[in-house]
C-alpha cells in the first residue's frame, strides 16, 4: 500500500514565499496568475489555505521552480537573500540579473545540502574559530597577520602553503562552500544563519588563485562579522571599512605566513645572492597564489621594494606565460559547485536508495548521465598491484566494516 | 499494444542503445547511429509497446555519450534529440489529462523528481506501465501496485520482438553501458543476464 507524507501547508506557503520574492515577483502578481484574490494568495503563503495541487503546479512554474522543490519534506532553511538582495539592488543594472539569480542559487544549494544531511542523519560539523572584535584604533592588518597565525595554528597547519583550502576549509572548520559564476566584479557574498551555519558563494569564473583569496577573505568576515552577510567586490571604490581591511589582510597572512614567506625568500637570496621575476613566479607557485598577490607581499614584509610590481606590470608581464615557460605544473583544483562533502552524502543518499535518480541529477547541478559517471567516479577506487599497474575498482559503499572480516 | 510511461533513467538508456530507437531522418542524431541491426528496428518500432513521455521529462534537456567526432576515443556530452523520437511516431509525449494525476503527482514530487513524479502519475492512474530502473521509484511502485519495466526487460523484449542475434544483443548493451554509463546492479535480476549475453560475445 503506498503511504504518502501529506504536505504541510505552513511549510509549502514558506517555500512559495521564498521563490516569489527570488524570482521577483509581487504577492499580487501571483494571485492575478492564479486567478484568485490577493488575501487568498497571502493565506496560501502563510499556510492558512492549503494549495490545491492544481495551484502548486501552476506556482512552481510561475516562479521558475520544480514542483519537489516546493514540496519536499522538511522545514525549509532561513532565507538568507533579503540582504544579499538589499545589496544586489544597488549594484549596476547589467549585473543586477545574474548576481540576483546567484543569491538565489545560494539559497537552493544551502537548502539542497540541508536536505543531503538530514536525509543521511549527517550534521555538519561546526568548528569556527572565536569571533574578534575590531575595536576603534586597533592595526587591522596586525591584528589580521595575529588571528591567521593563531588560526593556522588552531588547525594544525603550520607555516606551510595550503594546497587543498577548499577542503580545508569545508572539512576541518565546517564551512559551507559553493561556486557559482558571479558578475566579473564580484568576488564573492557570504551568509550565516543559526540553522545552516555559514554559506560562501565564490565566483566560479575567476581562476583558481582568486578564488582561494575569495574564500579566505569571507572566512575573514566570520571572524569579525559573523552575522552580517555582505557582498565583496573585487575592488571596491573608497577607503575600505576596517571590516574590509581585516578581511583582506587575513586572506594575505594565512595564505603566505610571513615567517614563512620570509624563511623561503632569504634561502633563495642565500643561493643565488638576487630574487628575479622567476623566482617571484616559483614562489607564488609555491604559496598557490597570483603573482600580483606574492609581489604585494613581498612589498608588505619589505622583502622587495615598494612599486617593485607595478614596474613588473609595467613591462607587460603576462604570469600564465611565465608559468608556461618555467615549467610550473598546475595545480590540482575543483571547481565543482558544491563542496565535496556534499557530494559524497548526495552520492551516499543515492546508494542507500534514500534518493532517486532525478533527485541525484538535481543535487549535483547535472544531468542524470553525468550523475551516472560522478557515481561511478566516487565509487571506483584505485590501487597498485604488486606488479606496479594501477587497478580500478568498484567500491561497495554499504558493505560494513564493523563484523568479523572474511 | 502495452503503454509505458518512460522515465528518463531507461530513456537516455534506449537512446543510447543505438537500435533500440531509431530518430527520425531529420535528426542529426541519426548519422550517429548505424549498426547490422538498425534496419530490423525500425520494422518494429517500439517494439511491441506504445512508450510515452510526460511533458515534464520532455521539459529537461537530456544527454548520452558519443565519441568525440576529433578523437573516436574520447566520449563527449551530446543531448538527446527527443523531437526527432517523437517526430518519427517512436515516443509519444504526454500530459495529465485530470486532477487526480495532477493530485499524484503533487504527492510524488515530494519524494521524487518532477519527471519521476509525472510518469508514475500518469501510469498508475491509466493503468499503463512504468519504465524504470530507480530503485526509489520501483519500491513507491512495488508499494502501489503498478507494474514496472525495466532497462535490462525492454532489451530483452526489444531483442525477442526482433530476433535479434547474440552480436547484436551485445552491442546494444555494450553500447548502454559505453554511452549512459548504466548497468544492472549485481543484485538485481537481469545482471547475470546482461553479463552473460557480453561474456558470450566475447568468447
Amino acid at each position: 500500500m503506498l503511504q504518502l507524507e501529506t504536505i504541510d501547508p505552513r511549510i509549502l506557503g514558506q517555500r512559495l514565499a521564498e521563490a516569489r520574492k527570488a524570482r521577483g515577483v509581487t504577492q499580487e502578481d501571483a494571485a492575478n496568475h492564479l486567478g484568485c484574490s490577493r488575501p487568498t494568495y497571502i493565506a496560501i503563503e502563510k499556510g492558512e489555505r492549503a494549495a490545491k495541487p492544481e495551484e502548486i503546479v501552476k506556482l512552481a512554474t510561475y516562479f521558475g521552480r520544480r514542483v519537489s522543490e516546493l514540496v519536499r519534506p522538511g522545514e525549509p532553511v532561513v532565507d538568507l537573500q533579503p540582504h544579499l538582495r538589499a545589496v544586489a539592488e544597488r549594484v549596476k543594472p547589467a549585473d543586477q540579473r545574474e548576481l540576483i539569480a546567484a543569491i538565489g542559487e545560494l539559497q537552493r544549494l544551502a537548502a539542497d545540502y540541508r536536505q543531503l544531511e538530514q536525509t543521511m542523519n549527517a550534521p555538519l560539523r561546526y568548528n569556527y574559530p572565536p569571533e574578534v572584535n575590531l575595536e576603534t584604533r586597533i592595526d587591522v592588518a596586525e591584528l589580521a597577520e595575529a588571528v591567521a597565525t593563531q588560526e593556522r595554528r588552531r588547525l594544525g597547519l603550520g607555516e606551510q602553503p595550503v594546497e587543498e583550502l577548499r577542503r580545508l576549509l569545508e572539512w576541518d572548520v565546517g564551512l559551507r562552500i559553493f561556486y557559482w559564476p558571479l558578475p566579473s566584479a564580484i568576488a564573492g557574498m557570504y551568509a550565516s544563519a543559526a540553522d545552516i551555519g555559514c554559506c560562501i558563494l565564490i565566483n566560479r569564473k575567476h581562476p583558481a588563485e582568486r578564488r582561494r583569496f575569495t574564500m579566505l577573505h569571507e572566512y575573514g568576515h566570520l571572524i569579525v562579522d559573523r552575522y552580517k552577510p555582505g557582498i565583496d567586490y573585487l575592488s571596491p571604490s573608497g577607503r575600505k571599512p576596517a571590516n574590509e581591511r581585516f578581511a583582506e589582510a587575513f586572506g594575505v597572512s594565512f595564505l603566505m605566513p610571513a615567517a614563512s614567506v620570509r624563511q623561503r625568500f632569504h634561502e633563495i637570496v642565500a643561493v643565488s645572492n638576487d630574487f628575479q621575476v622567476a623566482d617571484l613566479c616559483r614562489l607564488s607557485h609555491y604559496y598557490f597564489v597570483a603573482v600580483e598577490a606574492m609581489a604585494l607581499r613581498l612589498e608588505q614584509l619589505q622583502l622587495i621594494p615598494k612599486g617593485s610590481w607595478a614596474l613588473i606590470k609595467e613591462s607587460k608581464f603576462a604570469p600564465r606565460q611565465a608559468a608556461a615557460l618555467l615549467d610550473l605544473p598546475a595545480h590540482e583544483e575543483t571547481a565543482d559547485y558544491y563542496p565535496e562533502r556534499y557530494k559524497f552524502l548526495a552520492v551516499h543518499a543515492f546508494e542507500h536508495e534514500k534518493i532517486s535518480e532525478e533527485q541525484l541529477a538535481h543535487f549535483l547541478r547535472c544531468d542524470p548521465v553525468s550523475a551516472r559517471g560522478i557515481v561511478r567516479e566516487c565509487l571506483t577506487g584505485r590501487f597498485i598491484t604488486d606488479d606496479g599497474r594501477v587497478q580500478a575498482v568498484q567500491l561497495e559503499f554499504q558493505r560494513s566494516l564493523m563484523g568479523s572480516p572474511s | 499494444m502495452q503503454d509505458v510511461a518512460l522515465e528518463a533513467c531507461c530513456l537516455i538508456n534506449l537512446c543510447a542503445a543505438g537500435v533500440i530507437l531509431r530518430p527520425s531522418a531529420s535528426s542529426p542524431a541519426k548519422a550517429r547511429r548505424s549498426t547490422k541491426a538498425s534496419a530490423r528496428a525500425t520494422s518494429h518500432p517500439g517494439f511491441g509497446l506504445n512508450l510515452h513521455i510526460p511533458s515534464r521529462v520532455t521539459a529537461e534537456t537530456l544527454y548520452i555519450m558519443q565519441p568525440d567526432e576529433e578523437d573516436q576515443t574520447k566520449l563527449v556530452k551530446q543531448p538527446v534529440d527527443l523531437q526527432g523520437y517523437i517526430a518519427a511516431g517512436l515516443l509519444a509525449p504526454c500530459d495529465f489529462q485530470d486532477e487526480a494525476e495532477i493530485e499524484l503527482f503533487v504527492q510524488m514530487a515530494a519524494q521524487l523528481g518532477d519527471g519521476e513524479a509525472a510518469c508514475f502519475a500518469i501510469a498508475k492512474q491509466r493503468g499503463w506501465v512504468l519504465a524504470t530502473d530507480d530503485r526509489c521509484a520501483r519500491r513507491f511502485a512495488a508499494d502501489a501496485a503498478l507494474a514496472v519495466i525495466t532497462t535490462p526487460e525492454l532489451v530483452k523484449l526489444w531483442a525477442e520482438t526482433t530476433q535479434a542475434s547474440d552480436e547484436e544483443i551485445a552491442a546494444v548493451l555494450r553500447n548502454i553501458q559505453r554511452f549512459a554509463y548504466f548497468t544492472p546492479r549485481a543484485n538485481s535480476p537481469e545482471y547475470a543476464w546482461w553479463i552473460s549475453c557480453l561474456s558470450e560475445d566475447a568468447k
